[in-house]
């Protein structure tokens, strides 16, 4: 029973991995923009999941990669991992002082002050024409190897999940969930609750940032509705809360399957797509408020004969 | 700049106040009453704002008198999302999360229906067009009656919170949710309302707007934000607060609007809402209470 996970775990991975060798170019674009929402996914697990406060704008950094990436390789000509890179390090550069900034709002404040950053973002975008292209946007030449942006999106994922185990697992990630239980009480406790906030949102500025970096490239073009989608904040914090805030396994799982369910079922129905997605916010909330990592920890509990609610480690 | 021009900004910075105080007194009522902010204010105006562009179109209507349609709509939408989908929400600590969480789903599922039935453009209803002139400045009809309009109504919200038993109510739990309860006050039956009437004042805001601005489905968020950096200027649950911050909202969105660029006047409710969060987190009113 206690190797099932990692067996189970190897496979994904070498599957994932093997995938362009074989699978159609379809196939691999879908798993490529399956990885960037789950990279947005991560990011906005750690500042809402785990640190409890809701972000509506991380959506920004997204941008400022995308951003980022389209000035390196269509301005300076610069190649595109340096776009990458580039992108990662102006979140750092930008979410810093900003966090400095946002992070002493709480609760409502701070999730309507992140939206209205988004909308300073879009809108320094499409005035300063001289940098962005304006409304006009900028043109990528177009891509001519899906593959190496495949196997970076996937490292991303794997860095994703990697960097929420260990959160998981280390004494500042106790530090955030104190903050998300009681920040107050964290203070008191002795945790620098300021410090570790503006860790939590700088790290997961850098998700996003990497994401919008990727989408950009692929899309070979971006102007300012395309590089702040409203759309995919949505869509990153379903596939958050659906799989479960706040667990390491959650943003892959939900991610994976939105993703799948969207593909197979909605795909027929795109001009509905924000409906249902909107809609399966709500009734998540409604009916599935953790999401389905804890449920199927619990579930699992229970087989084993352990007594269900007690807190059950994952063999994984 | 002289001095005509600047009077000219003056006043329609004013006008346009008069529209946003109505409008933020939706998200105002709602935070002060509930402690839920409603993300899907902005779409709602939208909604409202296209439901008559869409009848006016159609029938040629007086867009004023179609104001009760469009307040129609979205209290019902309002009482619908309260009783059904907010009021089931758990009420713990993780309250206001899931509620904002719950607004932000309510408000795609908005902007999608939206599109699906009215398209993607941006529209516009011209109706009162032209402009009354006082000595040097010029008054645009629509403006003035928009301004108008959002001024009776907000006349009428102020007298009914003031002076009717239900409004007393609404008032008493906002001040203290479980004394209210004590005195025999309904609270789930006030929430329903005052979610339902926030949802209403967005839709008389965006029947007023749609005469003065061009809107699109995607315009919502820029309208909440609006609405709370308002509400955050004028400090909490205070009328004069909300009218003043509206007013300053709307003079330097004009002015912001003359001298750099309209885009970047899409901006200014964002910093407005951060200075005054970083230098007076009570917001105006808490200047002058002390």
């Amino acid at each position: 029973m206690k190797k099932i996970p990692w067996i189970l775990g190897a496979a994904c991975v070498l599957l994932v991995l093997a995938l362009p060798f074989f699978a159609s170019d379809y196939i691999v674009g879908f798993f490529f923009s399956l990885f960037v929402f789950v990279t947005v996914a991560y990011g906005w697990n750690l500042i809402s999941g785990y640190t409890g406060y809701l972000s509506f704008g991380q959506i920004s950094f997204f941008g400022l990669g995308a951003y980022t990436m389209a000035v390196t390789v269509f301005r300076l000509h610069w190649p595109w991992p340096a776009g990458v890179l580039g992108g990662a390090a102006l979140a750092v550069v930008l979410a810093a002082p900003l966090g400095w900034l946002m992070l002493r709002l709480r609760g409502p404040y701070f999730a309507l002050g992140m939206l209205g950053f988004v909308q300073v973002l879009s809108m320094v975008s499409s005035s300063a024409t001289s940098v962005t292209g304006g409304g006009e946007g900028l043109y990528l030449p177009p891509t001519a190897s899906l593959r190496p942006l495949y196997y970076v999106a996937a490292s991303m994922v794997a860095l994703g999940i990697g960097t929420t185990w260990l959160v998981e697992r280390s004494a500042f990630g106790l530090r955030l969930q104190a903050i998300r239980e009681d920040e107050l009480a964290a203070e008191a406790m002795g945790v620098d609750t300021t410090r570790a906030k503006m860790a939590a949102f700088v790290i997961s500025a850098v998700f996003p940032a990497v994401a919008g970096g990727l989408y950009a490239w692929r899309l070979s073009y971006i102007d300012p509705a395309s590089a702040f989608p409203g759309q995919y904040e949505m869509q990153s914090i379903l596939m958050v809360i659906f799989g479960g805030a706040g667990t390491v396994l959650g943003p892959l799982l939900g991610g994976v399957a939105l993703s799948v369910m969207g593909e197979v079922i909605w795909a027929r129905f795109a001009e509905l797509h924000l409906l249902l997605f909107g809609s399966l916010i709500i009734l998540v909330l409604l009916f599935m408020p953790e999401g389905m990592i804890p449920l199927l920890r619990r579930t699992l509990a229970r087989r084993r004969g352990r007594v269900p609610g007690l807190p059950a480690r994952e063999e994984a | 700049m002289d001095l005509h021009i600047f009077l000219q900004l003056v006043v329609n910075g004013l006008l346009v106040g008069g529209v946003y105080g109505l409008m933020s007194l939706g998200i105002n009522v709602v935070w002060g009453v509930m402690g839920v902010i409603n993300l899907a204010h902005g779409d709602l105006i939208m909604a409202s704002g296209f439901l008559i562009f869409w009848i006016f179109t159609k029938y040629h209507i007086n867009p004023l008198l179609l104001l009760p349609v469009g307040m129609a709509m979205t209290f019902l939408v309002g009482m619908l999302s309260q009783r059904f989908l907010l009021g089931r929400l758990p009420q713990d600590r993780g309250a206001i999360k899931s509620s904002l969480l719950m607004t932000f789903g309510i408000s795609y599922v908005v902007i999608n229906t939206a599109q699906l039935l009215w398209g993607n453009e941006f529209q516009t209803v011209t109706f009162f067009s032209g402009s009354w002139s006082l000595g040097e400045l010029d008054f645009a009809k629509a403006r003035t009656v928009a301004f108008l309009a959002a001024g009776g109504i907000t006349l009428v919200l102020w007298l009914f919170l003031q002076y009717t038993n239900f409004g007393r109510a609404i008032r008493a739990v906002s001040q203290n949710r479980d004394g209210a309860s004590v005195c025999g006050v309904d609270n789930s039956r006030i929430q329903v309302a005052t979610f339902a009437l926030g949802a209403a004042l967005a839709g008389a805001a965006g029947a007023l707007l749609v005469m003065i601005f061009a809107i699109s489905p995607a315009m919502g968020s820029g309208y909440t934000i609006r609405s709370f950096a308002v509400t955050v200027i004028g400090g909490l649950g205070s009328f004069p607060g909300a009218l003043a911050g509206a007013v300053i909202l709307g003079l330097a969105e004009v002015f912001t609007g003359f001298l750099l660029s309209a885009q970047i006047a899409n901006g200014v409710a964002f910093i407005l809402f951060l200075i005054v969060l970083l230098v007076l987190p009570q917001g105006l009113s808490g200047v002058f209470r002390r």
